[in-house]
């Protein structure tokens, strides 16, 4: 006995649309139950310096608030393009985030042979902060201020070199770039050392790694608090010559509004929070 | 930075156009 079945056109399309159906619950369940496994939080920093540190207080936060270990990795190299290639090439679910900022946005036109961009491939989920950054010369230098520092460089053309805390990285960049400007706009060349300085050997004003504490000149950009006070911007002396090292959080293109939403309220709810702002650097530093 | 998402995005985006003219302006090149 040989029975065909004959499926009406109606019907099959019933069933392939009960297929189709089928095969988008487990997308829709996953965005509803989210998070039910460890989120990775990729930075393209080393750890132990400002970025790390608010991502760890941050990471801390949502792993409270959404009931799943945010882990804080650091995929430090290229200025800050491996973390973010990273964060492109992952799926778009909401279980890898980008420690994203000012970098993401200069390197844009610094590396034109990007394999992505970072406009297009990464959604914006959330700010973070704004970090304050500085003009430091050693002790040595003569100059107090940023006034006396444009007015030495001036006077000893192509004799002052500048380093920075990495060569393309945010904060390094924005300080190379200032301090280049600072110099160059008043006809002397500054110099730049092939000196780095990195987060694991920052010489912070004051700090443990330097046996001569470097003196600030001058704040750049952001909300420096009672560190910085008394201290003249920037912008004082060189019109114009303002920066802020933004910084916030992404994920890849594609993933749920939901998701993105989720993760934007439980971040700003961590802003908000008067223990948490404490800790963060745009608020005034404790002392 | 407390920002909506849409609002985080019009930041990045205004600051990547911002540095992008900066860049070519000034003829930086990455070393």
């Amino acid at each position: 006995l040989e029975v065909v079945v004959k499926l009406p056109r109606r019907d099959f399309l019933h069933l392939a649309g009960a297929t189709a159906v089928a095969s988008a619950v487990p997308r829709v369940a996953s965005a509803l139950d989210y998070p039910n496994r460890p989120i990775h939080w990729i930075i393209g920093f080393p750890p132990g310096g400002g970025a790390d540190i608010v991502s760890r207080i941050m990471g801390r936060w949502l792993s409270e608030r959404l009931g799943q270990q945010v882990i804080i990795e650091n995929k430090p190299g290229a200025g800050t393009n491996i973390a973010t290639e990273a964060v492109v090439n992952a799926p778009p679910d909401g279980y890898t985030m980008l420690w994203a900022g000012i970098s993401n946005a200069i390197n844009a036109m610094l590396y034109p042979g990007l394999s992505f961009d970072f406009l297009r491939d990464i959604a914006p989920v959330a700010g973070i902060v704004l970090f304050p950054l500085v003009i430091e010369a050693h002790p040595s230098v003569p100059a107090k201020s940023i006034t006396e520092l444009v007015a030495l460089a001036k006077a000893n053309p192509g004799k002052i070199t500048l380093a920075s805390r990495g060569r393309r990285i945010a904060q390094g960049e924005s300080r190379r770039q200032h301090g280049a400007r600072a110099v160059s706009r008043r006809s002397a060349d500054g110099q730049r050392p092939p000196r780095r300085t990195s987060p694991g050997r920052d010489r912070r004003r004051g700090g443990l790694a330097s046996p001569h504490p470097l003196r600030c000149i001058a704040r750049v950009g952001g909300d420096h608090g009672r560190a910085a006070r008394g201290l003249a911007r920037c912008r004082d002396c060189c019109r114009d010559n303002e920066a802020a090292a933004w910084t916030g959080v992404g994920v890849p293109r594609g993933t749920p509004d939901a998701i993105v939403k989720l993760l934007n309220h439980e971040i700003n709810a961590g802003l908000m929070d008067p223990a948490l702002k404490a800790r963060l650097p745009n608020s005034p530093l404790r002392q | 930075m407390i920002f909506a998402p849409a609002e985080f995005g019009a930041y990045m985006a205004a600051e990547t156009e911002k540095w992008t003219k900066v860049i070519k302006v000034a003829g930086i090149k990455a070393e």
